[in-house]
């Protein structure tokens, strides 16, 4: 079903190939092979990262692929001012998969568009990151058995966060129970993501603080609130404190409840919150190589 | 189909007739004049022919009135789904806005909560009311009738 497939917004996708990309990821743990052997992944970050570019080339490289690519913009002759469209071409010509993360939104679907081979969009400025959400429903669904009938609190800024965007967009294609949004007044989701939710019927609050709506959560999706989003300094000090996952909130709560953070984090996560069974993102972490392992045999049309 | 009933008390608000009315002409190339009281529109469907007219929308249909009648007719089925090359889109980082990539700039045309809104297909951004407005009124070949 996905085989030959652009991957631009994980609502590009229906519930049934979430699930097959989760069935396969499953087949993918700890599995090393050949099946894209002669394969060449192109690795197009424009912007910098570590862990997805990382992850991709470990998932590549475990399936017997190759990889090619560049890890920023100053690096290429994107700095001498060639366009993205270019190097797409360039890109598409050698390689059979391209994968890319730029700091505009929409530069995927352009890529897309222009490119004759899949393109897998691996962050576009502020709008999507599809992989990082199905790796985040996947840990979900590891973890708890079921991504249905849990109630959710996606914590920090919604309004720049793509992770956050992404793993919101997830949760609409099954049956969570409620989606807490948990944020500053001015970092709020934005509207096209509210609009989903509106859309599909999923039942969802905007509140501003995580302690208040604790006891009724089984996920806590933590993301980052940055600094440099507030008018002033004074603002995120005065707010900064409740969106913050600490120990004590967890056992407070009364519930089973995990912890993921798409990393990497700053304080968001109360560090001694690591070694118990609250904390699922260093498990979601390392969920990333299965998932795109999957992800990139199912576009390939190559099973194990 | 559905089954439409035209009531003067249906006319939605005069922004959100306007924008739709702007929107579905926009579509089909052409040329809109309104006035400043928002309920009544100069449509200059060929150059030196105009047609005065009131409008409502009927979600997603619209409806036009024509001037000294009291008839209505149904000038669109629905609402135009997508357009391209209207206006910039508003987000600055969107990619359809670095001039040197050519991402011809394309809107799908939603209606939410009665009122006519777009959304940039490539960042996503939703354009609403007075945002709406502002992008149609600086790219269309509209002006204020002053006669
Ligand atoms: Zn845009």
């Amino acid at each position: 079903m996905l085989k030959g497939r652009d991957i631009i917004s994980i609502l590009d996708l229906s519930r049934e190939e979430l699930e097959e990309l989760f069935s396969t990821a499953r087949r993918m743990e700890g599995y090393r092979g050949r099946i894209l052997e002669g394969w060449i992944v192109a690795l197009a970050f424009f912007e910098p990262s570590t862990r997805t570019r990382l992850s991709f080339e470990s998932a590549a490289k475990r399936l017997g692929a190759s990889t090619i690519g560049f890890s920023s913009a100053e690096s290429t002759s994107i700095a001498k001012g060639e366009t993205l469209s270019d190097t797409v071409r360039m890109l598409d010509s050698y390689a059979d998969i391209i994968v890319l993360r730029h700091r505009y939104e929409g530069a995927a679907l352009l890529a897309a568009n222009i490119a004759r081979h899949p393109v897998i969009n691996g962050g576009d400025g502020r709008q999507h990151h599809p992989t990082q959400a199905m790796i985040d429903l996947y840990t979900v669904e590891r973890i708890k058995g079921s991504i249905d009938d849990l109630n959710y609190a996606v914590v920090g800024d919604l309004k720049h966060g793509r992770a956050a965007s992404s793993f919101i967009y997830g949760l609409t294609m099954f049956k969570p129970g409620r989606i807490y949004l948990v944020s500053p007044p001015s970092l709020r989701a934005r509207p096209e993501v509210i609009r989903v939710l509106r859309e599909r019927g999923v039942r969802y609050t905007e509140t501003q603080s995580l302690s208040e709506v604790i006891g009724d959560v089984d996920i806590v999706y933590m993301t980052r609130v940055q600094k440099e989003r507030f008018r002033s300094l004074r603002e995120y000090e005065e707010v900064k404190g409740s969106y913050k996952m600490t120990l004590e909130l967890a056992e407070n709560s009364g519930r089973d409840l995990i912890v993921l953070h798409p990393l990497p984090r700053v304080d968001e996560i109360d560090q001694r919150l690591d070694e118990t069974r609250y904390a699922a993102y260093f498990q979601q972490a390392a969920n990333g190589i299965p998932v795109r392992m999957a992800l990139l045999s199912l576009i390939a049309g190559v099973e194990p | 189909m559905t089954s439409i009933r035209v009531e003067e008390g249906f006319l939605l608000g005069p922004l959100e007739y306007r924008d739709a009315l702007l929107l579905a002409f926009a579509a089909n190339g052409a040329q809109v004049v309104f006035m400043d009281d928002g309920y009544y529109l100069v449509l200059q469907d060929k150059p030196g022919g105009s047609l005065l007219a009131s409008a409502a929308v009927l979600n997603p249909g619209i409806i036009l009135r024509r001037a000294g009648s009291n008839a209505y007719e149904r000038v669109a089925e629905n609402l135009p789904g997508e357009i391209e090359g209207l206006a910039p889109c508003p987000n600055p980082t969107c990619i359809t806005n670095q001039p040197r990539e050519k991402a011809a700039r394309r809107f799908r045309v939603l209606v939410m909560e009665g009122r006519v809104a777009m959304q940039c297909v490539y960042c996503g951004t939703l354009i609403m009311r007075d945002d709406l407005r502002r992008m149609l009124a600086a790219s269309l070949r509209v002006e204020a009738d002053h006669s």
